[in-house]
């Protein structure tokens, strides 16, 4: 069996959700914290990926992207960057589909702290720094691991996206999915359950890992 | 578990691990990119092996319809070599300075009628009722079902046919669906029947009509030129044109 579409699959999926992680949590926190105007704009286009049809995605990123484009010039000839069928364009749109996977969780967290318990951190004088790393985050942190977690699995899933503006090159774009589904269209029923598989239990053990950590105990009602 | 994960060190192990990854996946041996029509594919995985071994390069093969992997190409994919289903979307890419030299002619294909619900002639094209359908390729982007639909338009009953049709991304996912018993009848490559096993008790007809299939080098990657060029001569190659040959295709 050839591993690399798995190979290939996992890298994205962590070197998104790490640089989701690093953009989620500053996102997140002025979502939650800081009141100004237009949030509720930008909270919209954070949530858009969630409904948007990956293929309208993959048309902008190629229309923004491609080579003849006036961004995909500059990338191109600057800094000798091309976003179009290359992994690190894979990655950006990635990025930005996974976006929401990522964010909802950590501020649904960080809307959920007891607001007195902050206002006491800040009377007794702690600057706001402090507050954040010592009191906000530790109390975060299922919401941060689900994010986490969600943004890995979303990205191992994606589809579509990566079909549009991925191809199918090996080692390069031919992520688990896209195997799969090329598997199936040759006929290789075998090489194609396999990976099926692969991905289903990944994503059941995904799934159960989020569950365990919302099951809290002490609420339990017993009859 | 929180000192677990904000633990500096912890995440610093993350960061190399990524890096880790990011750097495995390529080991610095040469390749050249082939992006390949669907009907031609199963038998190229076969072909490119031994040049492969005689050259010590991988040729990564991408497959597709010829008009979406040409679009790819028109959109900046990093392919070396086009081996299309015809001559137009090579010479489209010719003529738009994609590439340096004319596309050359490496098959000429050749199509085939396929029945899985045990008809033996043509005829049964057009009793074979509403509910079974025809499977062609996408004529917009494949060639193999541009001609397809150009036989079945000659068909007397094509008004009855036409809202039978069902439409394939590529040759290849064609077959899936003959296989399948999706359709019950399909237009795919006669190199199909050949290659896949599975095709050749259903075959009814063969067209005398052929796709003159061609092949370009891409301007792309300047490093990788020599090699693909080579790819390209190897495939034209007598030796290799007989084996294309024996697999359905015409010269």
């Amino acid at each position: 069996m050839d591993w690399s579409p798995f190979l290939l699959s996992f890298k994205l999926a962590l070197l998104c959700a790490l640089v989701l992680l690093l953009i989620g949590i500053p996102l997140a926190y002025v979502l939650s914290f800081v009141h100004w105007r237009g949030k509720r704009v930008v909270q919209a286009l954070i949530a858009l990926p969630m409904v948007l049809p990956p293929t309208v995605l993959g048309f902008y990123f190629i229309v923004v992207f491609s080579p003849q484009s006036s961004v995909g010039t500059f990338l191109n000839s600057y800094f000798n960057l091309q976003l179009v069928f290359s992994f690190s364009g894979l990655l950006l749109g990635s990025i930005i589909y996974s976006l929401p996977f990522m964010v909802q969780p950590i501020q649904n967290a960080f809307e959920q702290l007891p607001n007195d318990m902050l206002q006491f951190a800040r009377v007794l004088g702690k600057p706001k720094w402090a507050i954040f790393k010592k009191i906000i985050l530790p109390n975060s942190i299922k919401g941060i691991a689900t994010g986490l977690v969600l943004s890995f699995a979303h990205t191992l899933g994606e589809f579509g996206l990566v079909l549009m503006i991925g191809g199918n090159i090996p080692d390069e774009t031919r992520v688990a999915s896209i195997a799969i589904y090329e598997s199936v269209e040759l006929m290789q029923m075998e090489q194609a359950n396999q990976y099926a598989l692969i991905l289903l239990l990944i994503s059941f053990v995904v799934l159960v890992f989020i569950y365990s950590l919302g099951n809290n105990s002490k609420r339990l009602v017993r009859w | 578990m929180n000192r677990l994960v904000f633990n500096s060190k912890n995440f610093l192990l993350l960061l190399c691990l990524s890096s880790f990854l990011s750097c495995n996946s390529t080991e610095q041996h040469a390749n050249i990119r082939v992006a390949v029509a669907a009907n031609f594919y199963p038998l190229m995985l076969e072909l490119k092996q031994d040049f492969e071994r005689l050259h010590a390069v991988e040729v990564d093969l991408i497959s597709g319809s010829s008009g979406v992997l040409s679009s790819q190409i028109r959109q900046g994919a990093p392919y070396d070599a086009f081996f299309s289903a015809d001559l137009d979307f090579s010479m489209d890419l010719y003529e738009d300075g994609y590439c340096k030299k004319g596309p050359k002619i490496y098959a000429k294909g050749q199509m085939v009628l396929c029945s899985n619900t045990g008809a033996v002639d043509v005829n049964a094209l057009c009793v074979g009722g509403e509910n079974t359908k025809i499977g062609i390729a996408n004529p917009k982007t494949a060639p193999y079902g541009k001609a397809a639909l150009r036989f079945l338009q000659t068909q007397t009953c094509f008004s009855e046919l036409e809202p039978r049709l069902v439409f394939a991304n590529n040759i290849n996912q064609l077959d899936q669906y003959i296989s399948n018993g999706v359709v019950g009848f399909g237009i795919t490559a006669a190199s199909s029947v050949e290659m896949k096993s599975f095709l050749k008790d259903h075959q009814i007809l063969s067209f005398k009509e052929g796709l003159e299939q061609s092949c370009v080098l891409l301007d792309g990657k300047k490093s990788a030129h020599r090699l693909s060029q080579q790819f390209i001569d190897y495939i034209l190659s007598e030796e290799i044109q007989k084996i294309i040959v024996s697999k359905g295709y015409r010269l």
